[in-house]
């Protein structure tokens, strides 16, 4: 099978969150640069907020691996949702103490108490949704101690309002809001991707036109136009190994393509 | 694997329905044109006053004829409105009441979810009550197959959007229509209705039976009103302004002490502002 610009395309929409892939947005460099100042200041938390396929995640990975080099951070990417098993993971990785045994709050307190540093450990929670409201509460009593910091990221929904407003509400906590992309930042975002894995033909047919009826299709939110992105370089690779050229057009993505696409990622009804 | 030709002619029927909107608007404001023309021209005064004199001198005998061309071709055209209307009012309440039946079934079943309805008591005087043309056909089995599969809060969002170009497009239509006449203008209203009405037994979205259920309010039709917010309320509970409205129609149908009811529990479910002062405005005989 030939390897085709298209498919090289289409992998590039990839849902997947690496380093490697991190695109510089202005507003989002704006706001990494307000997180990683953050970070420094003596705030106990900070809450990452937005709905699913803001690129929450990738920001956290990014801060992640910027600061990985310079201070002690640690990542947890998916919740661990027992809490004595959180405690234990925590204390062996935070403070290298094993524990065979249940760890509960009260004993894990102890530990973060008469632990001596120059340097408090950051802790990065992803996902933090999904933790219980009880959990949630230990980690903002761990977080007064000043001896851990966290960073966590929040889905935004109805319910986690909630929790937000409960939790969160104090000064304790400085929230950071990720937003959907306006249709200029999809643009600068979908060429850039391209761009960067050398798909400069494809990056070049993303007019304003087309990034338009992209980003009415998706709100701007990343992770639909991933999906979608994805789907319309398959349907472009089927056309060109059929050697369909009617159907492509080198100097633009055609529309009839990408509500093809959207039709097949649900993102309108047919 | 990706089936693209299928793809193709699921995207070809999208497109076709896509434009089927835009035809009925274009078609429908063609007609309303029309008939504001005709009227215009029906009223020698009106153009005596409008016009100069000398006008008057030279159109009699030139515009009679077109004149009652005209009135020909727009009283086909108001009759084929009616008869559609009809029909689409038919169809829409071959299901009449029988709706009350399921849609308590399936509000027991889910209890836990649906969190008040209106007693069945009152549905079954209803059914006795109100003619069966009042009545709305959404088979109870829709509403549950929306409810589970679709993500109803993005849904509200994206059709809201929907609704509110569809009153834009009605303020188009309503501001032609002021040269003509306030009948038109009803005309015009119930046509917008009758058009929501189709796309909402498409889709079954609460935001379009609540914009519907709206209309009707305004238009003081409160059996309908009642109606389409129940439906509302069916789809997505949670929607206040479907519950203002609900609660409000029931007033207006001499049923106060129902909507009290409704609303109070609403109320402590969702402690809403707005129902909190409807409700103290019910109760002090403010809201009739
Ligand atoms: N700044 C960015 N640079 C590159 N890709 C991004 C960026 N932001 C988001 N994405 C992409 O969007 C997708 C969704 O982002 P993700 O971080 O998983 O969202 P969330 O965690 O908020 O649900 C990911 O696949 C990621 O590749
Ligand atoms: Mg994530």
């Amino acid at each position: 099978m030939k390897s085709s610009i298209y498919q090289s395309s289409k992998n590039v929409f990839l849902d997947t969150v690496n380093v490697e892939d991190y695109i510089q947005l202005d507003r989002v460099s704006t706001i990494y640069q307000s997180l990683k100042d953050s970070v420094r200041k003596p705030l106990k938390m900070i809450l990452l907020f937005g709905k699913p396929g803001t690129g929450k995640s990738m920001f956290l990975t990014k801060l992640y691996h910027d600061l990985s080099s310079i201070q002690k951070v640690y990542i947890y990417r998916t919740p661990i949702l027992d809490e004595s098993e959180f405690y234990k993971v925590l204390a062996q990785d935070l403070f290298g103490i094993k524990y065979k045994g249940e760890l509960n709050f009260t004993q894990f307190m102890r530990v973060v108490e008469e632990y001596e540093t120059e340097e408090t450990p950051l802790v990065l929670l992803d996902e933090a949704q999904l933790y219980s409201n009880s959990l949630m509460e230990k980690i903002r009593l761990l977080s007064d101690t000043r001896k851990v910091k966290f960073v966590i990221t929040l889905h935004k929904t109805e319910k986690e309002d909630l929790i937000a407003k409960a939790h969160f509400q104090t000064r304790i906590w400085e929230t950071i809001e990720l937003e959907n992309a306006s249709s200029m930042e999809l643009k600068i975002y979908i060429q850039k991707k391209l761009m960067k894995a050398n798909c400069f033909d494809s990056a070049n047919m993303f007019q304003n036109k087309s990034v338009n009826l992209i980003h009415k299709l998706t709100n701007g939110n990343y992770r639909d136009t991933n999906k979608l992105l994805y789907t319309l370089f398959d349907i472009y690779s089927y056309y060109d190994e059929q050697n369909n050229y009617t159907a492509i057009n080198r100097n633009h993505i055609s529309n009839k393509i990408i509500e093809m696409s959207a039709i097949h990622t649900g993102l309108v009804n047919a | 694997m990706l089936n693209v030709n299928e793809l193709e002619s699921k995207w070809l029927r999208y497109k076709i329905k896509s434009y089927i909107p835009h035809a009925i608007i274009a078609v429908s404001t063609i007609i309303i044109t029309l008939s504001v023309v005709t009227i215009y021209n029906l009223k020698p005064t009106v153009k005596v006053d409008v016009h100069a004199d000398k006008n008057l001198q030279v159109s009699p005998t030139k515009t009679l004829p077109l004149v009652e061309q005209n009135t020909t071709i727009k009283e086909k055209s108001q009759q084929a409105i009616i008869a559609n209307s009809n029909l689409a009012i038919i169809e829409k309440n071959k299901n009449p009441l029988q709706n009350s039946t399921p849609l308590a079934q399936s509000n027991e079943q889910k209890k836990d979810k649906i969190i008040m309805s209106p007693s069945l008591d009152f549905m079954v005087n209803m059914r006795t009550n109100i003619p069966a043309k009042y009545e709305i056909v959404t088979p109870a089995k829709d509403i549950q197959n929306i409810v589970i599969e679709e993500p109803i809060q993005e849904n509200v969002l994206d059709l809201s959007e929907k609704a509110i170009d569809l009153e834009s497009s009605q303020e188009d239509v309503s501001y032609e229509s002021k040269k003509g006449s306030i009948s038109i203008n009803r005309q015009n209203t119930h046509d917008d209705i009758k058009y929501v009405i189709e796309r909402f037994k498409k889709n079954n979205n609460p935001a379009l039976s609540l914009f519907i259920a709206k209309k009707y309010y305004e238009l003081g039709d409160y059996h309908k009103a009642y109606n389409y917010s129940l439906v509302t309320n069916e789809i997505n509970h949670d929607i206040e302004a479907s519950w203002l409205i609900f609660a409000k129609s029931l007033v207006k149908l001499n049923e106060k002490e129902m909507a009290i009811k409704t609303l109070t529990q609403y109320i402590d479910h969702s402690k809403s502002n707005r129902a909190q002062i409807l409700l103290d405005e019910i109760n002090a005989g403010k809201f009739k």
